[in-house]
């Protein structure tokens, strides 16, 4: 069985002349355990895929099977790590956001236990001792730690990332997808990653795939494809 | 001189002492009349006298009484119908125009009205706060809860907060800042409408109030007991105003990347 099934998913959005069209009849198959990178360029409709997929858009046709059933609406178990450096809640302390998390998710969970999985998910995203700092005295790469250890403390069946590591330099760019695909491994989660970077698309997934530019379909990449090719095919 | 020029507080103190000397001088040379401008010891002296016999105290408190009263009944308001119209577009639209309608309209404007409604003691004062404070309080947190960002909500719904913790979690603290904001309008507001409302009512009815003690000062041609009666209203908005702003220090400027 499929962890992610997306069969002919069509969204528009409401434009200035009518509807602009997003995702036309888009396929999609990921199986569990498995970090799926999806390349397209701005405004190819990758980021709507995934944000139909983590319930906060609603498809105008298509289906979304989620465990084998279709979803609805938000949930834990498909958790989003935005591109935003500002997606930590700013009026609680970055251990305070994750063990809010925690126990937003799991009612039952004592305090001192929800701290103390915050603190080490703090420290396997490159984080720790910092649980007691505010989300704006971290620098924007810190932020992306936090938000991924908020993420990773969570336990989704499937992570959702949107471009969230576009705005980093290289170096820290290559830290955070090393730190990425390490956790993925480690904690053998599964994870959708879309990104208009070529080299980290083909980088961080063992099966890349590409968007079409009008969001008709999802095409599997093969890494030994000439950047020609990939560039004609955006 | 360089310590001075960081030392805000420093530098309103040396601008207090200097008016005061200005003051003092204009006072002992005898160009105006000391029945219009008492000198600063005999506005120590009556403040003292006044506190001693426990008259100021006694009024003041009642005026805070009376605030605080009005700004509880404000606030709840607020909140009510701020939560209200999150959940309801249809109410929304009625609290927007409710808000249009009621927020440009003085307190003093209502004044006789509410005296028919109320009468003249406390239940009016505290009317004339509660409205005085309450647009301007709905008005920022309707603003607020509007610029609450979207991934903060998503991010909320996808860890399944349900309604009553999305507004007390989220919302809430999502708007301090339009809050904070609206707080300090409302204060203001309500201080000024409680002042003129006391000075209208207290006249009438035996209730008093810092606004009564400064009007009846007035009346009994006691200028000390007048300026004592300004310079409490003064203090008390410096408390309020340096209370807000620590307020504002522990959450928004903590909150905001400087």
């Amino acid at each position: 069985m499929m962890l992610l099934e997306v069969k002919g998913l069509y969204k528009s959005y409401a434009g200035g002349n009518g509807p602009v069209p997003a995702l036309r009849g888009v396929n999609l198959r990921l199986p569990k355990g498995l970090l799926l990178t999806i390349l397209g360029r701005s405004g190819c409709g990758k980021t709507t895929l995934l944000r139909c997929v983590a319930g906060h858009e609603a498809p105008d046709a298509g289906e979304i099977c989620f465990e084998g059933v279709p979803i609805a609406g938000p949930g834990h178990k498909r958790f989003m790590v935005y591109q935003q450096y500002d997606q930590l809640f700013p009026w609680m302390r970055v251990g305070q956001n994750i063990a809010f998390a925690l126990r937003a998710v799991h009612p039952a969970l004592a305090p001192a236990e929800a701290n103390d999985t915050a603190a080490f998910w703090l420290a396997e995203c490159g984080l720790p001792d910092s649980g007691g700092l505010w989300p704006a005295e971290l620098s924007g790469g810190m932020k992306q730690r936090a938000a991924l250890a908020r993420a990773f403390a969570l336990q989704p069946a499937l992570l959702l990332l949107d471009e969230p590591f576009a705005g980093l330099d290289a170096v820290l760019r290559h830290a955070m997808q090393v730190l990425l695909l390490g956790l993925c491994q480690k904690h053998g989660l599964s994870a959708l990653f879309v990104t208009h970077d070529i080299a980290e698309a083909l980088d961080l997934s063992p099966a890349p795939c590409l968007m079409r530019p009008d969001g008709t379909e999802i095409l599997p990449l093969d890494k030994t494809t000439p950047r020609e090719e990939i560039l004609a095919l955006l | 001189m360089k310590k001075l020029l960081q030392n805000k507080n420093l530098q309103h103190l040396l601008w207090i002492v200097l008016l005061l000397c200005v003051w003092q001088v204009v006072h002992l040379s005898g160009v105006v009349s000391p029945l219009l401008l008492p000198g600063l010891g005999e506005v120590a002296a009556e403040f003292a006298r006044a506190i001693a016999g426990g008259e100021l105290p006694s009024q003041v408190g009642l005026s805070l009484l009376l605030i605080l009263a009005g700004l509880a009944v404000a606030v709840a308001l607020a909140l009510v119908l701020g939560f209200a119209s999150l959940y309801s577009r249809v109410f929304a639209s009625f609290a927007d125009t409710l808000c249009m309608l009621a927020h440009p309209l003085p307190a003093i404007a209502l004044l006789p009205l509410i005296i028919v409604w109320f009468g003249v003691g406390p239940p009016a004062i505290i009317a004339i706060i509660a409205h005085s404070a309450a647009w301007p309080l709905l008005l920022n947190l309707t603003t607020g809860f509007a610029e609450v960002p979207r991934v903060y909500l998503e991010t909320a719904r996808s860890l399944g907060l349900r309604r009553g913790a999305m507004l007390v979690r989220i919302y809430l603290p999502a708007s301090v800042p339009y809050l904070l904001a609206g707080c300090k309008t409302a204060w203001a507001r309500a201080w000024r409408a409680l002042i003129s409302a006391e000075m209208l009512f207290g006249a009438v009815a035996a209730s008093g109030g810092i606004g009564w003690y400064i009007f009846k000062s007035r009346v009994m041609m006691n200028t000390p007991g007048l300026f004592a009666g300004i310079l409490v209203v003064i203090c008390i908005g410096v408390v309020v105003d340096s209370l807000l702003r620590t307020v504002e220090a522990r959450t928004i400027r903590r909150w905001s990347a400087v």
